[in-house]
């Protein structure tokens, strides 16, 4: 009787496709996220990351008063206290005061991140996954070899040993020094201490 | 010995019976059409007459009839087993009796002598006239009478009714009628009965749709009377 | 198609039809004395070979109707059914989907633009999460704000418990384009549009990269309304779809009646046909399946009707044959029958030499004996042509039986043993019952063996005469065929002192009483003859 069988499945069929009520569904992408306005102004914060609750790396926006300079300048006519600027390339010459100001400003960043969060941040459940009292990383400006447009390297000195961190701890340490360098997040990493260096990543691959 | 007419068309029979009677020492006269054998009865004067009812032109039936308006000859008819609307119409036109073709001589000859013979006369004493109601029955003269007109009855009607008169009352199937009346089996054609039964009745009763003198019992016969 | 039964009567044709096994009881008024010959005219119908059912509307539980009737329904409702489902799926979805997109969109544009320091305060959190609830699209929603372990809701409960895992997870992966996702749950039977955006910051200017800020956002809506709508849906669909049903239930029973009609009409048809009505017709109009039959049917019935026409008048033929052998032979074997009697004395008296004497004698026995099977011949041409009359008379049964044997002389009770039972009075025709009777004890005392035993006795509303024998009893083989004509028992013996219909005259005339004559053998041996007549 396979007929019968056939109008038997297609009365199920049937039944399935008028299953009434409204069903769940699992999670449906729908739409971009929303952009939302960080306080304070990008000028006079900086963009800590520390790790949530959940193991996530979670931003944190704190007031520094003062913008990190963000343009560099032609070399004045020659004087004592002008240095070559290697971080745009040749031919570029800071000021030998504010270069060391801005380098202070980024090292007072990885300081900042290395001290950890603030009594308002771990109220807010964020801990920070760095080795406890460890000295202060400083970032190097790393020429790019090879023709690859867009692409900048930053080479994060470490005193400790960064071989055996955790990858919580790796992209505090990336995001922080992304977002104190480059604004626009794009740069990748080197994490170089005592004990080697970790493969270049970006802020968005380790997050 | 009986002198008997015959009218028979087929030569076959005709030679056949005159010879099988003439043997048993009849007188037989024979005829080939009922115009002939009609001529013939005058001159001959037959004791019975042997008539076939498939006749060429005048036929037997119409033969019977003939011979019934002006005498009571006994008629006995010669038929073929099958054709039964013409016993029952040569019955009605007066014959005494049938013999179904073909028939040896010795039935032929018993019937005509049952026919012929007189009926028994019942024991003595008994007187010559009987009366009943307006019939008068002479035994002995083998006459009736009705209102004093004396009644042409054929010798199967008057046996038939002397046979109920002897004693009255008394019921008679038809199957015992045609054996003593007609001498045939008890298993016989009871038409004949019937039939002489309505030709009687259309001469002795005053309506013969109402009978008095011949009454039926149905399923059972008749009987004379009670008056 | 349209079928009609018609019956055109052919009287002339009946009247032959009727096999001699079902010969009725004809009553003596229906006949007239006609000739053998003669056509007998129209006469009633013979009786049924078997009674039917009255015929008539039967009700039947799975009858080809409600077969029909129920199929229609079934594609009427699959009809409906796949219609009102289709239609339902698509009006829910769209019912859903523009509730769904509306809610994210909004949703998402309320985050949007929000103001919030991170980690965020919880004050201005609440603030704007209060916010966002109230300005629910197209209906409120709870509002839900997570980040880090801070939880802040538009209710009194931290968090929803509708959130699940997946959707919270899937909210805080960090893809390369983050994006806002909803999920509806049903829980308690309650569904219900959960939605997550996660907010993202421009570390820079608009023009950079958004990045989460670990902020996301989440927003519970009830969508009880939308379930009233889908189920107002249901209800309207099924409202819809049993009127449907119940209105296809009409042209069903006209389609079943339009297909049922002509077989039922091909059915009476047949069974007039059955009963012996060759010219049963139907009108077959149109072209389709039913009336292809129709015409089938009557093709088949006409070729019939022509078929058995011609066997009858073949019959008829052979029938008259013999009629008119039989009355041909008569008139010369009249003449040959009177003169038997002569031959008989002369080859008696010594006169003729010894082997002319046998001659004679030969010829005198042989026509006597001719003379009976013309009889019997005639007597059987007569039934046949059903012009054997029946002249009833009320009688004794046990007189007729006992003046039989007595007209035969079988008088002696060491060879016939009677038991009649007085009194039994019978209406039947005695000069055949006399036949009968004969033909039986004649039958019993030539081949049975004495004594022969002959019963009488009533039984209901029939009397039953019963002729048994002490001889050998009839082989099974030949029982079946003891009333044939003609039918030797004893293929040796091919000549006795019957004609050998005097069996097959036996029936025949039990039969005009509307009785039944049966043969068998006794257990104690010997065969038994049981007539049957009505009283």
């Amino acid at each position: 009787m396979t007929r019968r069988r056939v109008a038997a499945a297609a009365l199920a069929g049937l039944l399935s496709l008028t299953a009434c009520g409204i069903q769940g569904t699992d999670v449906v992408e729908a739409g971009g996220a929303p952009t939302v306005l960080v306080a304070p102004n990008p000028e006079s914060r900086m963009l800590l990351y520390f790790v949530g609750p959940d193991g996530r790396s979670v931003p944190v926006a704190r007031d520094v008063g003062f913008g990190a300079p963000e343009t560099t300048f032609a070399a004045d006519p020659p004087g004592d206290d002008r240095v070559p600027y290697d971080g745009f390339g040749s031919g570029y010459d800071i000021d030998e005061k504010a270069l060391s100001r801005w380098r202070a400003e980024n090292d007072k960043v990885l300081a900042a991140l290395v001290a950890g969060p603030n009594k308002a941040e771990a109220a807010a459940g964020l801990t920070t996954a760095l080795p406890h009292g460890a000295g202060v990383p400083h970032i190097q400006e790393e020429k790019v070899s090879g023709g690859q447009q867009g692409r900048r390297l930053l080479r994060l000195r470490t005193p400790f040993k960064v071989t055996d961190l955790p990858p919580e701890a790796v992209r505090q340490l990336v995001c922080t020094t992304v977002y104190a360098k480059d604004p626009i997040g794009g740069a990748e990493v080197t994490v170089t201490g005592p004990d080697g260096s970790l493969t270049p990543t970006t802020c968005a691959d380790t997050l | 010995m009986p002198r008997v007419l015959l009218i028979e068309d087929d030569p076959s029979v005709r030679e056949g019976v005159e010879l099988g009677l003439r043997r048993r020492g009849h007188e037989v006269r024979t005829a080939a059409t009922g115009e002939a054998g009609l001529a013939a009865l005058g001159e001959f004067r037959p004791d019975l007459l042997l008539l076939d009812l498939m006749l060429p032109g005048m036929n037997g039936v119409q033969v019977c009839h003939r011979v019934r308006e002006s005498s009571q000859l006994p008629i006995i008819m010669l038929t073929a087993r099958g054709d039964d609307f013409d016993v029952v119409i040569g019955l009605e036109a007066g014959a005494d009796d049938y013999i179904v073709k073909p028939a040896r001589t010795e039935v032929i000859e018993a019937r005509i002598r049952a026919v012929l013979r007189r009926i028994e006369e019942p024991g003595a004493g008994r007187p010559g006239v009987e009366f009943h109601g307006q019939l008068a029955v002479d035994r002995a003269g083998l006459t009736v009478a009705k209102a004093g007109e004396r009644l042409a009855l054929a010798p199967s009607e008057l046996k038939l009714l002397l046979h109920l008169t002897a004693a009255p009352e008394q019921v008679f199937s038809r199957q015992q009628l045609l054996e003593h009346v007609w001498e045939h089996s008890y298993h016989g054609d009871a038409r004949l009965v019937d039939a002489c039964v309505r030709r009687l009745r259309n001469k002795i009763e005053d309506t013969p749709g109402e009978p008095r003198y011949i009454q039926t019992l149905r399923g059972f016969g008749y009987r004379f009377g009670p008056l | 198609m349209k079928t009609r039964v018609k019956t055109r009567v052919k009287a002339g044709v009946k009247s032959r039809a009727k096999s001699r096994v079902e010969s009725p009881a004809v009553s003596p008024g229906q006949e007239a004395g006609h000739r053998p010959a003669a056509d007998p005219g129209p006469e009633p119908e013979p009786a049924p070979r078997r009674r039917r059912r009255a015929r008539g509307p039967r009700p039947r539980p799975f009858g080809l109707r409600t077969r029909l009737v129920l199929a229609f329904l079934l594609v009427a409702a699959v009809g409906c059914g796949t219609t009102a489902a289709l239609t339902y799926r698509a009006a829910r979805n769209a019912i859903l989907e523009q509730t769904q997109n509306t809610a994210v969109s909004a949703f998402r544009e309320q985050v949007q633009g929000l103001n919030t320091a991170l980690p965020p305060s919880a004050e201005s959190l609440r603030d704007q999460v209060l916010r966002i609830a109230r300005q629910g699209k197209p209906r409120t929603w709870r509002v839900y704000a997570e980040y880090g372990s801070v939880r802040i809701s538009s209710t009194d409960r931290p968090t929803s418990s509708v959130i699940t895992p997946e959707l919270r997870a899937r909210a805080q992966e960090n893809a390369e384009s983050p994006h806002g996702s909803f999920q509806r749950v049903v829980k308690n039977g309650t569904p219900y549009l959960t939605m997550a955006v996660p907010a993202l910051f421009h570390a820079l200017s608009a023009d950079d990269t958004a990045r989460p800020t670990g902020l996301v956002f989440y927003a519970v809506m009830e969508l009880d309304e939308e379930e009233a709508n889908v189920e107002a849906m249901v209800a309207a669909a099924r409202d819809g779809a049993l009127p449907a049903l119940a209105v296809a239930l009409i042209p069903a029973l006209i389609a079943s009646r339009g297909v049922l009609r002509p077989v039922r009409e091909l059915g009476i048809a047949a069974h007039n046909m059955g009963r012996g009505r060759l010219d049963t017709r139907i009108q077959a109009k149109g072209s389709d399946e039913l009336s292809d039959l129709a015409r089938t049917f009557n093709e088949s019935a006409a070729e019939l009707e022509r078929s058995v026409a011609e066997l009858r008048r073949a019959e008829a033929r052979a029938r008259r044959f013999a009629s008119d052998v039989s009355h041909e032979l008569r008139t010369p074997l009249a003449g040959m029958l009177a003169v038997t009697e002569v031959l008989d004395e002369d080859a008696d008296s010594g006169t003729l030499d010894s082997d002319t004497a046998r001659a004679v004698r030969l010829i005198s026995a042989e026509t006597g004996r001719l003379a009976v099977l013309v009889e019997d011949l005639m007597e059987i041409s007569r039934f046949d042509a059903r012009a054997a009359e029946l002249h009833t008379d009320e009688v004794d049964a046990a007189d007729c039986v006992r003046k039989t044997l007595q007209n035969r002389h079988w008088t002696d009770p060491a060879s016939v043993v009677l038991y009649l039972a007085p009194g039994i009075r019978a209406r039947l025709d005695p000069r055949r019952f006399d036949v009968v009777v004969a033909n039986l004890v004649g039958n019993a005392l030539r081949h049975g063996g004495a004594p022969v035993t002959v019963r009488v006795h009533a039984e209901g509303d029939h009397f039953v005469t019963e002729v048994a024998d002490r001889g050998p009893g009839i082989h099974p083989d030949v029982l079946p065929h003891v009333f044939d004509r003609f039918y030797k028992a004893d293929q040796a013996r091919t000549r006795s002192a019957g004609s050998g219909l005097g069996l097959a005259i036996t029936l025949e005339n039990v039969r005009l009483h509307g009785g039944t004559v049966e043969a068998a053998n006794h257990p104690d041996g010997g065969a038994v003859f049981t007539v049957r007549m009505p009283l």
